[in-house]
């Protein structure tokens, strides 16, 4: 009787473990979407840049006296070239407000370096809309300007030395500093909380190089546009953006339910970038430059753009640096 | 064997009640071994018929819709969100690109329950729904003006590519070759028949020669009536065979060109969503035109193309007609394309959008006409205003193809599906009535010994 009680109890127990719903088919199909591009570790470094602000590199070819008036480049230089073509060729990032996005609504690229390629599109021509913005990725940065697809770069590009190879930079026109975006929830105080955990920032850019070295090891994941980084954050793929202060202020706009947080742990003076053989447009652009830091042009951008996005009072343009007698060639 | 001389033998052979029935065994056997081998190929042949019309049929055909469905969708969001504010029909479009794909999947699931297909249809299952929320993000943050919402585009695209579209391809796969087994075994040689078909005559021949031989009658009316009822089946058997393997045949093929055409217009959609991610990520001549290129090449028309093969198969059935003119509007749209491409990289995005789709913002009125009269010299006149008014005429012309290939191999499969009827009740009462007058035929022999 009780081997009997106890055979009926084993077989129920047994029955229950039987009962259990069958598993699903195929667990793959589960797979969260991401964004296509995405590369993660040591393979989202491919193109990357080394954060190298020393005064040797930042330094940039001083303006060769003051600007000609528009429509009257000097014979034989690229901005003669430019004006003949009728508009200036400017590469652009279309995922970054406040610095260059493309605006959905009207179908416009804006944006405070946006608005410095335009000053220069003045200089040239006295119109400031005669650009034709090309979009590109941080990663394409360098064969845009090697292939001489653009003129000038306004894509947010930090001045590092090793860019030097490719490209000649404007002298610095916005100082940035790295530092991270998260969730409004996430309880990380900066780059240091998220070691393990996945760090998005563009391909080919200085950011994703910083990420990957940080003490606290996070996981570097690099994307084409700085939208695909938002996207990722607002689906939980990525713990956190990490970049210029700058850029992350424009994704910040996008996304109430982001805060920017953490020390700046880079110094990133942020320029135009040109073609090695066209210093002359160089030149010109710095002299451009002097003109908006001076004229209070500078200022009035960076309020109508970037306004206290970043800090508190609008500040002072940067001063320029620029090389001595070794680089007057 | 000394005791066998030629007078035993002869009294051996000679006809005894024993033997008599025997005979009779063995010529039922005989009857009933061809009566059933006949009515289950002619059942077998029948249902294979029959599932070619009603259901491997129809599920490849549902299959094909669910891919159809998706690519069409993913080229509709694409198109919709290049325009600032979403078209109402296009967003109707798209509404019903999802429904369709998962009206049709609900069929496919419902019949096919193998477990090949239920990888494919679990990948759809959570990646349809995952796909639309994408979408939705898109299109909200496009209508706050966030650029965000074109990566979330792009990722969307990206999840159609990459997973769902791939899942439908197997399926329609899965179920395409579940039709051609379906039409494999409505046509196969029936070999069994045959056989079966030349033991019974052997065996009804010469239990009657034998009969013959010992009997002073030449003709036994049962075996008579059994023979002429077995030669009668059988031509009515294999003469309904070879009249629904013409019909199959011919099915078949309407289903080739139907496919070949599909397989275009597939193309003809994934080239079309290329167009709008191209100008929607806007970094010039990027992997997406590339694969606009790579489709461009794949669809012809020319020697060895989609296109090409289409036209081909559907040589002188009802799609002939709409294959060719889909060649020509191919042609056309791949000038207003390139039109289109030359725009964007010159910068000239606001009207290579328009170009594209025929709204957008900022569009300048003079840079249009300009590009038109260009075009009209390029295509000649009645050229399509705009690139996706290009694709639509393609897509119209293939579509009305498919729409005939299918009918056609519909109508062809059930006249196939008409000529088996009847016929393995047929072949069972037939075989019965061979039983019952062999049975017959020897009774009245057995008789006589009484």
């Amino acid at each position: 009787m009780r081997g009997a009680a106890l055979g009926l109890l084993i077989f129920l127990i047994t029955a229950c473990g039987t009962a259990a719903p069958p598993a699903p088919v195929a667990t793959a199909a589960g797979a969260v979407p991401s964004p296509s591009g995405v590369t993660t570790g040591t393979a989202a470094l491919a193109g990357s840049s080394v954060v190298n602000a020393s005064p040797a590199c930042v330094a940039s070819l001083r303006p060769s006296g003051p600007l000609p008036a528009p429509g009257h480049m000097p014979a034989g230089s690229t901005m003669a070239a430019i004006y003949q073509r009728g508009y200036l060729v400017v590469g652009v990032d279309q995922t970054t407000p406040l610095l260059s996005y493309r605006d959905p609504a009207t179908g416009r690229v804006d944006g405070f370096n946006v608005a410095i390629a335009r000053q220069v599109a003045e200089a040239i021509f006295g119109n400031e809309n005669a650009i034709k913005p090309v979009a590109i990725t941080s990663a394409q940065r360098r064969s845009a300007i090697e292939g001489h697809q653009v003129d000038l770069i306004a894509d947010p590009t930090t001045i590092s030395c090793d860019r030097l190879a490719w490209a000649d930079f404007s002298a610095d026109y916005l100082d940035a500093h790295q530092r991270v975006l998260v969730p409004s929830g996430s309880k990380a105080r900066g780059i240091g909380d998220l070691g393990g955990q996945k760090v998005c920032a563009a391909a080919g850019t200085t950011s994703i190089h910083a990420i990957a070295v940080q003490p606290s090891h996070p996981i570097p994941v690099a994307v084409p546009n700085w939208s695909d980084c938002l996207a990722m954050l607002q689906q939980g793929q990525v713990a956190a953006i990490s970049t210029t202060d700058t850029v992350l202020a424009g994704l910040a706009t996008q996304d109430p339910q982001t805060k920017i947080v953490g020390p700046r742990f880079t110094f990133e003076p942020q320029g135009l970038g040109m073609s090695k053989d066209a210093k002359d447009l160089v030149r010109f652009v710095n002299a451009v430059l002097e003109r908006i830091r001076t004229n209070g042009e500078w200022k009035q951008l960076y309020a109508r753009y970037i306004g206290t996005r970043i800090q508190s009072s609008i500040p002072d343009p940067p001063a320029p640096s620029y090389c001595g007698a070794s680089c007057l060639d | 064997m000394p005791g066998l001389s030629p007078a035993r033998l002869r009294a051996a052979l000679k006809p005894t009640p024993a033997k008599l029935l025997a005979a009779m065994l063995v010529t039922i056997t005989a009857s009933l071994l061809w009566g059933s081998a006949a009515t289950w190929t002619a059942v077998n042949r029948t249902s294979a018929a029959n599932d070619m019309v009603a259901a491997t049929g129809p599920l490849s055909f549902d299959a094909e819709q669910v891919y159809q469905s998706l690519a069409d969708a993913d080229a509709t969001a694409a198109a919709a969100f290049l325009a600032v504010t979403e078209p109402p029909a296009a967003r109707a479009e798209f509404r019903a690109d999802i429904e369709r794909a998962v009206t049709y999947l609900r069929a496919v699931t419902a019949a096919d329950p193998t477990r090949a297909a239920r990888s494919g249809l679990a990948t759809l299952d959570t990646g349809i729904p995952e796909y639309t929320t994408l979408i939705g993000q898109a299109q909200a943050d496009s209508r706050d003006g966030l650029p965000v919402g074109a990566s979330y585009l792009l990722e969307a695209s990206y999840l159609m590519r990459s997973r769902l579209l791939p899942a439908a391809d197997g399926l329609y796969r899965q179920e395409n070759a579940r039709l051609a087994s379906s039409y494999a075994q409505a046509t196969g040689f029936p070999a069994i028949v045959i056989f079966t078909a030349v033991v019974g005559a052997v065996v009804l021949f010469r239990v009657q020669r034998w009969l013959t031989s010992r009997t002073q009658r030449v003709l036994n009316r049962g075996f008579v009536a059994a023979s002429l009822i077995g030669v009668l089946s059988l031509a009515w058997l294999l003469g309904g065979f070879l009249a629904a393997r013409t019909s199959l045949i011919a099915a078949r093929e309407h289903g080739a060109a139907a496919q070949s055409l599909v397989r275009a217009e597939i193309t003809v959609l994934r080239a079309h969503a290329d167009e709008s991610l191209t100008l929607i990520n806007r970094s010039g001549d990027d992997a997406s035109e590339a694969d606009f290129k790579q489709a461009e090449e794949q669809l012809g028309p020319g020697t060895g193309t989609l296109l090409s093969a289409a036209r081909a198969a559907a040589d002188g059935r009802p799609g002939d007609g709409r294959a060719a003119a889909a060649g020509s509007a191919a042609t056309a749209w791949y000038a207003v394309h390139r039109a289109v491409r030359d725009l964007d990289n010159g910068g000239d995005y606001p009207d290579a959008v328009y170009l594209a789709i025929g709204s957008g913002p900022a569009a300048s009125p003079a840079v249009i006409q300009q590009r038109e009269s260009a075009l009209a010299k390029q295509v000649g006149p009645g050229h399509p205003a705009t690139s996706a008014g290009a694709f639509q005429a393609v897509e119209a012309d293939l579509a009305g193809g498919i729409t005939a290939d299918r009918a056609s191999f519909t109508a062809a499969a059930s006249r196939g599906d008409g000529a088996l009827s009847g016929l393995a009740a047929g072949m069972g009462i037939a075989s019965l009535l061979m039983a019952a007058g062999c049975a017959w035929g020897l009774s009245r022999r057995i008789a006589e010994y009484r």
